[in-house]
């Protein structure tokens, strides 16, 4: 636009303006990267309305500034201008593309979680254990992340150390997004794990069955044998006791003989 | 490059948002969106043909923000293995 910094310009910005101007302009940039990934990590590749939302007013607020600096009918800018106006729209505008960057990094860990989760539960828990050791300390960050997924929404006004909070955000959704893409990696191991568990399941239960059959045949044996043996000694016992005494019966005479 | 609408129309826009001169907007918000004053995803789908707009939202892969409250309820109650 031409236009020199300074107040003796009537249009211009002064360089304080500029530098904010430009710390929006790289924040701006920032949310962009971090919306378009959101995007691409959706399983359905769906925007969030909230997040254009949010640029919508963004850009409507550094449009105020514009207006302001540009626009001949200075009427209508109600009862600060100037600095103030500028200070008061900048700081909405600078408030608008973070929240717009926060639903961006909301979206993105509940695909991730979404995706880890899904991910996760076609293998069993020991091949996990087994494979990625590291998923227990995932776990307890997606866990204090669920935590706060929605929080920043709840808050109007951006705090002081939002830049800093951001960060850790972003570095924390970063801790996700290598996990995510360890796991998809990882696949073919856990394939193979779950496949050899299979495997030695199959032949535990195989052996779990012969040994079955062979207590089974051993038993039967047994039983048989026993049975044998307590046939013989119960026909031995019967004979015993069945057969005619060998002693003759005592002798009672008739009172016929006598 | 100026564009410059035609003094009627002016005055139906004033007149329908309460106002004196078009220039009053520029301190106005735009309308809310939330779960209660949401999208309606019928009605984007209507001009979905004629809009050149962007791919995504004339396709339908968009949240409203009632999809996005619900979004946010489901994936937070989803059980993480253990």
């Amino acid at each position: 636009m031409g236009i020199a910094p300074g107040k003796e310009n009537e249009n211009g910005f002064s360089k304080e303006e500029i530098a904010q101007l430009e710390g929006l302009a790289s924040l701006y940039m920032q949310a962009k990267s971090l919306i378009l990934y959101s995007e691409e990590v959706d399983p359905d590749y769906r925007s969030n309305l909230q997040t254009i939302k949010e640029l919508r007013d963004a850009f409507d607020h550094l449009m105020r500034i514009i207006v302001e600096r540009f626009s001949d009918d200075k009427f209508s800018l109600g009862d600060v201008s100037g600095t103030e106006y500028f200070q008061k729209n900048i700081q909405k505008s600078i408030g608008h593309v973070y929240r717009a960057a926060f639903d961006a990094l909301d979206g993105a860990v509940m695909s991730l979680r979404e995706k880890i989760i899904s991910g996760l539960d076609a293998f069993p828990l020991e091949a996990v254990k087994d494979i990625l050791p590291e998923y227990w300390d995932i776990r307890v960050k997606l866990e204090e992340l669920n935590e706060t997924i929605g929080d920043h929404r709840a808050r109007k006004d951006i705090g002081g150390n939002i830049g800093e909070t951001l960060d850790r955000f972003v570095k924390d959704v970063d801790i996700l997004k290598s996990f995510h893409k360890k796991l998809l990696s990882a696949g073919p191991a856990l394939e193979e794990y779950k496949e050899r568990k299979n495997q030695e399941g199959k032949k535990e239960k195989r052996s779990q069955v012969q040994i079955s059959v062979t207590n089974a045949i051993i038993g039967g044996i047994i039983c048989a044998v026993v049975g044998v043996i307590a046939t013989v000694a119960f026909n031995s016992y019967f004979q015993k006791t069945n057969a005619p005494d060998k002693q003759a019966p005592p002798q009672i005479s008739s009172p016929a003989t006598k | 490059m100026t564009i410059r609408v035609s003094e009627t129309t002016r005055n139906i826009v004033c007149k329908s948002l309460d106002i004196d001169r078009l220039s009053e907007v520029i301190d106005m918000s735009y309308g809310g969106f939330s779960t209660t004053a949401d999208v309606d995803r019928a009605k984007t789908g209507l001009y979905s043909d004629s809009n050149r707009g962007s791919v995504r939202l004339n396709t339908g892969r968009y949240y409203t923000a009632k999809e996005y409250e619900e979004r946010i309820t489901r994936i937070k109650n989803m059980k993480l293995p253990y």
